[in-house]
C-alpha cells in the first residue's frame, strides 16, 4: 500500500442503488428541502421513455412537478447550452437541478449550477479549479449510462462554444448531492453505448490507479470497479435486459467516478478531451481506444502499479501464476484481450482504433491530419499533469498515430527507458 | 476468478471529505474559504493535545493570510455565546462529540474535525448528535505523541468494525471499497506503531472504519462488547479482539464472498495478532474481561452473529 504524503478524498454524494431506487427520488427532494427542479435530459433519453418514468415517479410519489424541463442537451455539453439553461432556471424560479442522462447532461447541470449559484451569465470564465465559491443549488443526478461517473465527480467537462475546446471545471462543491442508480435507466441503452461507457469507466479506474494523485481510498474503489466491469460488462452485452448485471455496471461506474474524481486524470483523459472535442467522438470511445497505448507509454514509470491491476483484471489464479516482473505486460495483454471481446460482443461497433470510427454516412471522423491539432489541444489540458510520465507534443503524436492505425506503440520513439 | 460480491439495493450516505497527511492542517484555512465560511471558531480542550493542535492551526491561518478564528474551550459557556459560522473541532472523541452537538444547534454551521489521538473510531462519523463533519483532517502533528499501546487498541476496534461489516447482509460494493481501504491502512499500521507514519496509517484506518460503520451499522461483536463494557472502556478492544477470530472462522464457514476480497481469513488474523502484541492485552487480563469474553463466545456459538444483538440486550438488562 502506498501512503502519499498528502491526499484528499471527497465523497459527499448520497447514493441510492437498486432495482427500485428511482422511487427514492421524492424522499431525496424532501430531505434536501426542494420542490421545483429544473429537469434536464437529452433527446435519446426522452425517446427511450425515461424522462416520462422520472416524471411519473415524482408526480405519483411526491406530487412534485418540475419548475421547467429541457431535453435538448447535445451529446457534448457546451457553454451556450448551459447559459441558456441558467436563464430558464431563473425565469421559472427553480430551486434545484435534476439531471437525467449521461455525462454530458450531468456536466451541463453542473455548469448551470455554477451560473445560477454565482448569479452569472458567462460560464467559460469559471474554467479551472475552485474558480467559484459555494454554496450551490442542490443537484440530483440519475445516470442513464454506466460510464462517466459524473454523478460522483467534482468535475465537469464542457466545450467552449466559441473556441471549440473542452474545458474542465473543478470544485468539490460540484459533486451532486444525490445519485440514483436504477437499472431501469440503463436497460434500453444500445450495446454500442453500453460498451463505450463501460470502457470509459474501466479506463477511469486504470488511470486513477496508476496516476500521480492516487490515494488509498481511490485505489480500492478503482480495483473494486475493475472487478465488477470485467465480470459484468460482457454480461450486459450478452443479455441486455439482465437487470442485475445492469445494476452492477451502474455501481461499477459510480465507484469508478469516485476513484477518478479523487485522483484526477492522465494521458487517456488528456487526449480523449482533445480528440473528442475536435472530431466529435464520444469520450468513452476515445478512452477505450487509448487505454492500452497509455499503459505502454507509462509502463516504465508505473510498472508496479500496472502489474498490481492484474489481480482485479484477471483474478487471483492468473495474478499469482505470473511473475511480478511479467505482471505489467500480462495486465496490458489482458486488457487488450478484454477490449477485443467487447468489440466482438458489439459486432465490431465499438472500434479498437481511431481510423475505424465512421460518421453515419460511412466516412471516417478522424484523419491523420487531425493528429497534430489534437496533440496541440491536448498539451493545454491540465489532466496531463497526473500522468506518471510527462508528455510532450511529439510523443503525443506517436501515441495518437499508434492508436489511429491500431499498431503497437513503438516505445523507442517515446520516452527513453521504456521496457521492451 | 473468485466469487464476487453481488449488490442488492442499498443507500450509501454522503460522507465527509478526508484530508490526510502532513499538509492536511495547511489545507484547513482554504477549505473554509472555499466554502465561504468567514467566522470560524476553534473548539478545543485546554490539555496538551488541544493546545498544540490549536497552535499549529493558527500558524496555518497566519500563513494563508486569513484572520485566525475565535476560540472556545470545551466545558465553558464561550462557544454558546460566540458568533460563528463554522466550528473547527481540535482533539479526540469527546471534543468531536461536543462539537457535533454544538453544530446541530446551529443550522447551516460548518463542522471541521481536526483529529488527535484517535480513541474509538467514531470521530469521522455522525456520533450521537447525528451530524457528520464536513471534512476530517488527519495531520500527523495531531498524534505525534500518541502512545503506541493506545493506538494499537483503537486499531483493533477499527479492524473488528471493518471485518464485521464484511458480512453479506451488511456489505455492498461502496462499503466494501472502504473496508478494503481501512484494512490496508490498519495492516500498514500494525507493522510497527512506534513509527509515526504507521500511526498515521492506523489513524486513517480508524477513519475508514468510522465511514464504514456509518453506512453498515453496528456489528454483533462491537455491539456486544459495548453492551458489556460495564467493566471499563479498556475491555472493548480486548473483548472484541478475542472474539474476532471466532467471527472470522464463522464467516469462512458461511463462505462470505467479501471475506475473500478482503484478503482472506489468515491475513486478517495475522494483522490482529500483530496489533494484540502491541496492545499488551495479555498484561491487562482483568477477570471482568475474561468473563465478558466467555459469555460472548458462548452466545456467538449459539446463534449466527447478526441475530445475537437482541439476545445480548436481554442479557444486559438481566445483568443490570
Amino acid at each position: 500500500m502506498e501512503l502519499p504524503a498528502f491526499f484528499s478524498f471527497f465523497q459527499s454524494t448520497l447514493t441510492y442503488a437498486g432495482e427500485h431506487a428511482l422511487e427514492e427520488l421524492p424522499g431525496i427532494f424532501r430531505t434536501l428541502g426542494i420542490s421545483r427542479p429544473l429537469l434536464l435530459s437529452d433527446r435519446g433519453v426522452e425517446e427511450a421513455g425515461l424522462t416520462e418514468l422520472i416524471l411519473s415517479v415524482l408526480s405519483a410519489r411526491g406530487k412534485i412537478v418540475p419548475g421547467a424541463q429541457y431535453f435538448d442537451i447535445p451529446e457534448d455539453s457546451d457553454t451556450e447550452t448551459a447559459e441558456t439553461l441558467a436563464a430558464i432556471f431563473e425565469s421559472n424560479r427553480c430551486d434545484s437541478l435534476l439531471a437525467v442522462g449521461g455525462g454530458s447532461v450531468i456536466d451541463t447541470a453542473k455548469g448551470v449550477n455554477i451560473l445560477v449559484s454565482d448569479q452569472s451569465k458567462e460560464l467559460s470564465s469559471y474554467a479551472g479549479t475552485d474558480a467559484v465559491k459555494g454554496p450551490f443549488m442542490p443537484l440530483i443526478a440519475v445516470p442513464t449510462t454506466s460510464g462517466s461517473g459524473s454523478e460522483a465527480a467534482p468535475t465537469a467537462v464542457i466545450k467552449d462554444t466559441k473556441s471549440g475546446k473542452k474545458h474542465t471545471y473543478c470544485s468539490p462543491e460540484f459533486i451532486p448531492d444525490a445519485a440514483v442508480l436504477d437499472p431501469r435507466m440503463t436497460l434500453t441503452l444500445p450495446a454500442y453505448m453500453s460498451a463505450a461507457s463501460g470502457m470509459e469507466a474501466l479506463s477511469q479506474c486504470v488511470e486513477a490507479y496508476i496516476g500521480l494523485a492516487k490515494n488509498p481510498f481511490s485505489d480500492t474503489a478503482a480495483q473494486q470497479a475493475i472487478r465488477l466491469i470485467i465480470r459484468y460488462l460482457p454480461r450486459v452485452l450478452e443479455t441486455p435486459y439482465n437487470r442485475s448485471a445492469r445494476l452492477q455496471m451502474s455501481i461499477a461506474a459510480h465507484l469508478a467516478g469516485r476513484a477518478f474524481a479523487n485522483s484526477m486524470g492522465g494521458l487517456v483523459d488528456t487526449i480523449g478531451h482533445a480528440a473528442g472535442a475536435l472530431c466529435r467522438i464520444p469520450h468513452g470511445i476515445c478512452r477505450g481506444i487509448l487505454l492500452p497505448y497509455s499503459l505502454r507509454y507509462n509502463q516504465h514509470r508505473a510498472a508496479e502499479r500496472i502489474g498490481e491491476l492484474l489481480l482485479p483484471t484477471a483474478g487471483e489464479e492468473t495474478y499469482h501464476r505470473t511473475l511480478p516482473a511479467d505482471r505489467p505486460d500480462k495486465m496490458i495483454e489482458q486488457l487488450s484481450a478484454f477490449s477485443k471481446t467487447i468489440n466482438q460482443l458489439t459486432g465490431g461497433a465499438l472500434p479498437l482504433r481511431f481510423r475505424d470510427i465512421l460518421t453515419s454516412g460511412g466516412t471516417p471522423v478522424m484523419s491523420p491530419h487531425h493528429l497534430p491539432v489534437i496533440a496541440d489541444h491536448a498539451m493545454e489540458d491540465p489532466s496531463q499533469f497526473y500522468s506518471p510520465e510527462a508528455v510532450s507534443r511529439d510523443e503525443l503524436i506517436h501515441v495518437l498515430l499508434a492508436a489511429y492505425w491500431g499498431y503497437p506503440l513503438d516505445t523507442d520513439l517515446v520516452k527513453k527507458g521504456h521496457q521492451k | 476468478m473468485e466469487e464476487l460480491l453481488q449488490d442488492r439495493g442499498f443507500r450509501f450516505c454522503a460522507l465527509p471529505a478526508v484530508l490526510s497527511g502532513s499538509g492536511a492542517l495547511a489545507r484547513l484555512p482554504y477549505e473554509l474559504y472555499r466554502r465561504n465560511y468567514s467566522r470560524p471558531l476553534f473548539f478545543y480542550s485546554k490539555g496538551k493535545e488541544g493546545t498544540s493542535l490549536k497552535k499549529a492551526a493558527i500558524k496555518e491561518f497566519m500563513r494563508s493570510q486569513l484572520p485566525p478564528p475565535a476560540e472556545a474551550e470545551t466545558g465553558t459557556a464561550d462557544a454558546e455565546a460566540s458568533e460563528f459560522d463554522a466550528i473547527i473541532a481540535l482533539g479526540g472523541g469527546k471534543i468531536q462529540e461536543e462539537a457535533k452537538q454544538l453544530a446541530v444547534s446551529r443550522p447551516d454551521c460548518g463542522l471541521f474535525s481536526v483529529l488527535s489521538d484517535i480513541q474509538n473510531c467514531r470521530e469521522a462519523g455522525p456520533g450521537n448528535a447525528g451530524r457528520f463533519p464536513d471534512a476530517v483532517f488527519l495531520d500527523p502533528r495531531g498524534y505525534q505523541q500518541a502512545d503506541p499501546v493506545h493506538s494499537a487498541r483503537s486499531a483493533v476496534t477499527a479492524l473488528v468494525m471493518l471485518v464485521e461489516s464484511l458480512q453479506r447482509d451488511r456489505v455492498n460494493s461502496l462499503i466494501l471499497s472502504h473496508i478494503l481501504t481501512g484494512i490496508q491502512f490498519i495492516e500498514r499500521g500494525a507493522q510497527d506503531l512506534s513509527l509515526l507514519p504507521n500511526r498515521h496509517a492506523a489513524a486513517n484506518g480508524n477513519v475508514a472504519a468510522a465511514l464504514v460503520y456509518a453506512n453498515a451499522g453496528e456489528g454483533a461483536v462491537i455491539s456486544a462488547a459495548e453492551l458489556f463494557q460495564f467493566s471499563g472502556f479498556s475491555c472493548l478492544p480486548q473483548a472484541s479482539a478475542a472474539l474476532l477470530p471466532f467471527l472470522i472462522r464463522q464467516m469462512e464457514q458461511l463462505d462470505e464472498p467479501a471475506l475473500a476480497e478482503a484478503g482472506g481469513s489468515e491475513r486478517l488474523l495475522n494483522t490482529l495478532n500483530r496489533l494484540k502484541k502491541t496492545a499488551h492485552f495479555e498484561q491487562t487480563r482483568e477477570p471482568a474481561v475474561v468473563s465478558l469474553i466467555s459469555q460472548l463466545h458462548r452466545l456467538l456459538s449459539l446463534r449466527h452473529a447478526p441475530d445475537i444483538r437482541q439476545l445480548l440486550r436481554t442479557i444486559n438488562e438481566e445483568n443490570d
